[in-house]
């Protein structure tokens, strides 16, 4: 299993990420201050670390200098707007950014591309009878192949990534399109639509009320 | 044109006009007395020249044309340089021709007898005096003409005139080299002026010219350069204030962000799947405590905006009741952390603003109680003193290092933020607690040692003005 690190200073936060990632199905270590980070680090692998910016004592800048040796992708949150603050991030190595206030999606995103970078996800995601293999962007269901248009494609893998999590209407049209949510769109139920049926996967993609669907899974 | 052009060619005119003027004046005056004398010589010549020969026909008779000749080649020979023709008539005749006769040939009338007649004649370069007069003999009347060369004192004046000319010429070449000079000296000193105003204008304040010259220079260099420091003082002042507000905004915007995404966060997940039981509990938990730190946030910020000079007015108040009034309201918070708080105050009464000063007493007795861990004690006093009041609350709480201390009125600093935050703290009493000391034109010291304790004083000044009770 995937092993995380977060380290903010707020609790609330820091209990927030651990939350969310555990039900992407990462195993999630939270710490609330830089030193007992170094010792974590030092205690077990991790494969990724979640870490704050501005916290007491020593600060993300400072941990992510110490933990270079390590080898460990980190992402870097923080309050911070700064040009400045993000390029020093990234120029000290940080994989990636991510400003607070964020969403819970968003962060599980970038974790997972980080993560299949660094080749500690695997390619090819099974649900039932399906699988979809992301390095050669195919979909095979009972061995045969699916074609999908690159949406569907694109929704399929937001299906998949998180199942069991209802994806709202607009968090779907603002992650595979792009853009601010238009008010009258029917262009997520469309594209549910076909895509429920080129996989005949109508009694997997369940509607949630009227605001959004959620990929169904058996235990 | 430019200043150092108009200086360069005033100065040149002055010094041509002058200098041309004046010796025109000299040399023009000197050659009206030489040509005044010369022309009297001349005369005097001429006049001795008429009365010889008056003489000559007194004494013999006069057909001796003889005696007359010899008497004028005489005359004549003693001055050669200036005699040139010369003509003695009768009426019916000459007497005596010499030199060259068309020098004569000019048509002068003589009014009366006895008295000469004389023109100055021009011809070119040739200056001569022609005279003539009559003479009255027995039986006719003779008539002289003489010419007389004049020529000496106009080239006498020529002369001058080509030697000034030269003389002139190197004065005024002299003249503006200097004038050069100067002004190049003088607009040196503007140019530096100006360039250092550039230098301003374009954002370089630590520009300063400091001509030290002596003079008005020096005086206007001085006080640009005490308008340049007063500047720059200003500009710093004004960036500070910028850069200040950035930080505070900043800081606004990290403790606003920091709750709203945590509530955000748990609302969220909430509503995206299906939580356990304990989890939706933590969530629910999270979301209720960061909403009620958000709105305590908000408060203090209020609190600070409200907080503004025109609605500041000294009342009279009397401190025993003022602390007696903030002693209920810190009571319940001591008790909760079993601390032993103890107030004592003077009954006297000074000009301040009651509920701002209840609202620093409070946030002072509350970090006290805060900063101190359980079954210790937070003591408060108030005095009068001189045209004021001071306050002083005491703890035996953890107290802090010398480094903080410059740091803990600073928005959102916190000395601990984990126990801050466990206590509800949003980093923003003490900021509340230097503007209220800062409106009372008051101070506020702090005194702490790690593990000792911290003791604040605080003193407030006020003056209660007409009108305001």
């Amino acid at each position: 299993m995937i092993n995380i690190l977060i380290a903010d200073d707020e609790k609330p936060i820091a209990d927030l990420l651990k939350m969310g990632m555990s039900k992407a199905g990462y195993h999630c270590v939270c710490v609330y201050d830089g030193n007992s980070a170094i010792e974590e680090v030092e205690k077990q692998p991790f494969d990724l670390i979640l870490l704050d910016v501005m916290m007491p004592g020593i600060d993300g800048f400072e941990l992510m200098e110490y933990i270079k040796d390590f080898n460990i992708p980190v992402v870097f949150l923080t309050a911070k707007t700064s040009l400045n603050d993000k390029l020093k991030g990234l120029h000290l190595g940080a994989e990636d950014y991510i400003v607070k206030p964020f969403e819970m999606l968003e962060v599980s995103a970038r974790v997972e591309g980080i993560l299949r970078r660094h080749g500690k996800l695997q390619d090819i995601i099974t649900i039932d009878d399906l699988e979809i293999n992301t390095s050669a962007m195919t979909v095979e269901k009972s061995g045969e192949e699916i074609i999908l248009t690159k949406k569907e494609y694109d929704l399929l893998l937001m299906f998949a990534r998180n199942p069991g999590i209802v994806l709202y209407k607009q968090t779907i049209y603002e992650n595979v399109w792009g853009g601010d949510y238009p008010e009258s769109t029917r262009t997520v139920e469309l594209h549910v639509q076909r895509l429920k049926k080129k996989l005949d996967w109508s009694d997997k993609i369940k509607a949630v009320y009227t605001v959004g669907y959620r990929l169904v899974v058996s235990p | 044109m430019n200043f150092r052009l108009r200086l360069i060619i005033s100065f040149a005119l002055l010094i041509s006009i002058a200098f041309g003027v004046g010796g025109t004046l000299l040399i023009s005056s000197a050659f009206y007395s030489l040509l005044k004398e010369e022309q009297s010589a001349i005369i005097n010549e001429y006049e001795t020249l008429h009365n010889n020969l008056i003489m000559v026909n007194y004494f013999s008779s006069f057909d001796s044309d003889e005696k007359m000749n010899e008497l004028i080649e005489q005359m004549s020979e003693r001055n050669m340089a200036h005699w040139q023709a010369v003509s003695l008539e009768k009426s019916d005749g000459v007497i005596l021709q010499k030199g060259d006769q068309n020098l004569l040939s000019y048509d002068l009338q003589v009014e009366d007898q006895g008295t000469y007649g004389y023109v100055l004649i021009n011809e070119g370069e040739k200056r001569r005096l022609l005279l003539c007069s009559e003479l009255e003999t027995d039986n006719d009347i003779l008539s002289l003409k003489a010419s007389f060369d004049l020529s000496s004192a106009y080239i006498n004046r020529d002369n001058q005139l080509r030697i000034f000319f030269v003389i002139y010429i190197v004065v005024v070449a002299v003249g503006i080299l200097v004038a050069v000079v100067c002004a190049n000296l003088l607009t040196k000193r503007l140019q530096k002026l100006t360039e250092a105003a550039r230098e301003i204008a374009g954002g370089n304040l630590s520009m300063r010219t400091s001509l030290r010259t002596g003079d008005e220079f020096e005086q206007l260099s001085r006080d640009f350069d005490a308008m340049a420091d007063q500047l720059e003082d200003n500009i710093k002042c004004l960036e500070e204030d910028v850069e200040r507000k950035e930080n505070f905004m900043g800081a606004v915007a990290h403790e606003l962000k920091t709750p709203l995404t945590s509530i955000i966060g748990y609302a969220d997940l909430i509503r995206q799947c299906n939580l356990e039981e304990d989890e939706r509990m933590m969530a629910a938990n999270y979301i209720y405590s960061e909403g009620q730190r958000l709105e305590k946030l908000s408060y203090k910020m209020l609190d600070l905006l409200l907080m503004d000079k025109d609605t500041f007015t000294l009342r009279e108040t009397n401190i025993r009741t003022l602390m007696e009034q903030v002693y209920v309201a810190t009571y319940p918070l001591a008790v909760k952390k079993k601390i032993e708080l103890k107030v004592e105050s003077d009954r006297v009464n000074v000009a301040i603003e009651p509920d701002l000063t209840k609202s620093l007493l409070y946030n002072l007795i509350d970090n006290a109680i805060k900063a101190t861990p359980e079954e210790g004690r937070v003591k408060v006093s108030g005095i009068g003193i001189e045209g004021g009041c001071q306050f002083t609350v005491t703890d035996t709480g953890y107290g802090m290092e010398k480094e903080e201390l410059s740091k803990i009125t600073e928005a959102f600093y916190r000395v601990d933020k984990s126990r801050s935050r466990s206590q509800g703290g949003v980093g923003l009493g003490l900021t509340l607690c230097s503007r209220i000391v800062e409106l009372h034109k008051g101070s506020m010291e702090f005194k702490s040692k790690p593990g000792q304790g911290s003791r604040v004083v605080v003193r407030l000044f006020g003056e209660l003005q007409e009108g305001d009770a």
